[in-house]
C-alpha cells in the first residue's frame, strides 16, 4: 500500500475537513476575530489532521505488511485466514469472515479432488495388476510356441509391458514414503535383466550389445530401480532406436551400447523424472550430470546408463 | 531323477503353459487344482520346489508359505503381479526364497529355479552330456570324442549345449541365438556364423567330421 493511494482513498474525509476549516473560518471572521487567530486555529487543525493520517497509514501499512509477508510464506496459502488474528475493525471482521469461508469452500474442493485422484491411481494400480495376468499367460503361450510369428508377438508383449510399468511407475509416483526397502543391487543383474525382458524388442532391431565393466553394486531403494523405456525416433530419414532408463545410476558405475548399423550419432540422456524419484541411497555425487558421459562414436545409437 | 515342482496358480492359462514349459525344461510338473488342500497336496507330493501365486482363492501365498515352513524347508518360488516392497519383505520374511514378478521371463524363472533346487539339492554329478560318442563336458567347457579333446570357449559350449539337449532335431538359428541370450551370451547372427565355424573346425580336428549339419534355411542337427 502506497502512501499516495492511502491518501487518494481519504479524499472525502480531507475534503470534508478542509470544508469544515472553511466554514469555521468564516464562522469566526464574522464574528470580528482576528486574523491571526483564525489562522492560528487553521494551522493547528491541519496538523491534527495531518498527525491523524500519517499515524493511521503507518499503522494500517505495519498490519497488512505482516499480513502479506505471513502470506508468502504460507506454503498453501489459502490457510491465511487460520493463522491472521481476528480483525477488531468491523469491515475487516467483514473481509475475515468472507476469507474463511472461501477457505472453507476451497478446502472441500482440494478434498474431493485427492480423493478422485487416489482413487483413480488405486484403479489404475489395480488394473495394472490384472492386466499383467494375461499378458504373463501370452508370453508363456509364445514361448513355448516359439515360431517367427510368436516371436513377433513376444516384441509386442514387451512393448505392452513398458507401458504397463511406466503406468504403475507414474501412479505410484507419489507414494514415495513406500519407498522403504533399501537394499543392495548389482548393476550387471540389473542390465542383463533389461537386456532379457527386451530381447525380442533389441533382436527384432538387429541390435549388438556390448555389456562392460558391469560388476558393481549399489544401495537403491527405489521401485522399480530402473524404469526402462523402448522408443524409436525419425530423424534425417532414419529411424532411431532406444532403450532408456529414467532412473539413476551413477553413469561411471559403466553402461550398455547398443548398436545399429547405418545409425546416426545420438546423444540421449532423459532426466525427466529423475529430480522426482527421491531416489534413497548410493552415490549422489553425480546426480547434476547433464551431459551424456563420454563421447559417443559416430555410428552408434542407443542408450547408456549415465548419471544423475 | 527328475525334480517336483508343484505350481500353485489359478490362472488355468498360466498353470498350463508352465507346466509345458516346466516339463520342457526337464521338470515333473504338478498343479493344485483344489487351493483348499495344498497343504494336503504338498504333504503328499513332497514336491522338490514350490511355485507359489500370492494371490490365489480360498487363501493367499503368505499364508500357505508359512503353513508350509513349519514342516519343510523345500524352496518356495513366489509369483505375482503386484509388485510392491511389502509384498517382496513380506515373502522373504516368511521363508520365501525367490520374488518373480508377472509377466515372468521364462529364462530368468528357469535360471532361478534350476540355481534354488542346485542349492536345496546339492549333486555331486558332472553333466556329460553325450551323442553318436561325443561327450560334451560342461564343468570342463570340453568336447571329448574316441579319446581326444578339444578346448571351448563360452559361446561354443553353450551353443553345443543346445544342440546336444536337442539332438537328432533341427535347431534353428533363432532359437540359438534366443538361448544363448537367455544366458547373457549376446551373439548376433554374424557372430553365430563364425562360432559355428570354429565349432566345426575343433570337432573335425578330433575326429568328428560333419557332426553338425546345415539344414538349409531350416537350422542346424546332430
Amino acid at each position: 500500500m502506497s502512501g499516495k493511494q492511502y491518501l487518494k482513498n481519504k479524499i472525502p474525509a480531507i475534503f470534508v475537513n478542509l470544508m469544515g476549516m472553511l466554514a469555521l473560518a468564516l464562522f469566526l471572521a464574522a464574528n470580528g476575530d482576528p486574523a491571526q487567530t483564525v489562522l492560528f486555529i487553521f494551522i493547528v487543525w491541519q496538523l491534527v489532521l495531518t498527525a491523524y493520517l500519517s499515524a493511521a497509514y503507518h499503522t494500517q501499512k505495519r498490519d497488512l505488511d505482516r499480513l502479506l509477508d505471513m502470506t508468502e510464506q504460507l506454503e498453501e496459502r489459502y490457510l491465511i485466514s487460520e493463522i491472521m488474528a481476528e480483525p477488531h475493525r468491523a469491515d475487516w471482521q467483514v473481509f475475515h469472515q468472507i476469507l474463511k469461508m472461501a477457505e472453507r469452500s476451497m478446502l472441500e474442493k482440494i478434498g474431493g479432488i485427492q480423493r478422485e485422484r487416489k482413487e483413480y491411481k488405486e484403479y489404475i494400480e489395480q488394473w495394472i495388476h490384472e492386466v499383467k495376468t494375461p499378458i504373463t499367460a501370452m508370453k508363456l503361450l509364445c514361448e513355448n510356441n516359439r515360431s517367427p510369428f510368436t516371436r513377433d508377438i513376444l516384441a509386442e508383449l514387451e512393448n505392452i509391458d513398458q507401458y504397463t510399468e511406466q503406468a504403475l511407475y507414474y501412479a505410484r509416483s507419489e507414494h514415495t514414503e513406500k519407498d522403504y526397502f533399501v537394499r543392495e543391487i548389482s548393476l550387471c543383474d540389473i542390465v542383463h535383466s533389461a537386456i532379457a525382458d527386451n530381447k525380442y524388442l533389441l533382436r527384432q532391431s538387429s541390435m549388438t550389445i556390448a555389456a562392460d565393466d558391469l560388476e558393481h553394486s549399489f544401495e537403491t531403494g527405489t521401485y522399480p530401480e530402473i524404469l526402462w523405456q523402448w522408443g524409436q525416433y525419425h530423424e534425417s530419414g532414419q529411424r532411431h532406436q532406444l532403450l532408456r532408463c529414467s532412473r539413476g545410476i551413477p553413469w561411471h558405475y559403466g553402461g550398455i551400447r547398443f548398436r545399429e548399423d547405418n545409425a546416426a550419432q545420438l546423444h540421449f540422456h532423459d532426466r525427466y523424472r529423475e529430480r522426482r524419484s527421491h531416489f534413497s541411497g548410493g552415490d549422489r555425487c553425480d546426480r547434476d550430470q547433464t551431459q551424456v558421459p563420454g563421447p559417443v562414436p559416430q555410428g552408434e545409437s542407443g542408450f547408456y546408463i549415465s548419471g544423475f | 531323477m527328475k525334480k517336483k515342482i508343484l505350481i500353485v496358480e489359478d490362472d488355468l492359462t498360466i498353470q498350463t503353459q508352465l507346466k509345458t514349459l516346466l516339463s520342457g525344461n526337464g521338470y515333473e510338473t504338478y498343479a493344485v487344482t483344489d487351493f483348499s488342500q495344498t497343504i494336503r497336496q504338498v504333504k503328499d507330493l513332497a514336491p522338490h520346489l514350490v511355485i507359489l501365486d500370492i494371490r490365489i482363492p480360498d487363501s493367499d501365498g503368505f499364508e500357505i508359505c508359512s503353513q508350509i515352513r513349519t514342516f519343510s524347508d523345500i524352496p518356495i518360488v513366489f509369483v505375482t503381479s503386484c509388485r510392491t516392497d511389502m509384498d517382496e519383505l513380506n515373502s522373504i520374511m516368511l521363508g520365501g526364497d525367490a520374488f518373480i514378478t508377472k509377466p515372468y521371463n521364462t529364462a530368468i524363472l528357469l535360471a532361478k529355479i534350476a540355481a534354488l533346487l542346485r542349492r536345496a539339492y546339492p549333486s555331486r554329478q558332472t553333466e556329460i552330456l553325450t551323442w553318436n560318442g561325443a561327450a560334451l563336458h560342461l564343468e570342463s567347457s570340453m568336447i571329448e570324442y574316441r579319446g581326444q579333446t578339444s578346448e571351448l570357449t563360452k559361446n561354443e559350449s553353450k551353443i553345443l549345449y543346445y544342440l546336444f539337449k536337442n539332438a537328432g532335431r533341427i535347431c534353428s538359428r533363432n532359437d540359438i541365438v534366443d538361448f544363448l541370450w537367455d544366458h547373457q551370451l549376446y551373439v548376433d547372427d554374424n557372430a553365430l556364423s563364425v562360432n559355428m565355424t570354429r565349432i566345426r573346425d575343433k570337432l573335425a580336428a578330433i575326429g568328428l567330421t560333419d557332426f553338425i549339419r546345415t539344414k538349409h534355411r531350416q537350422g542346424y542337427i546332430i
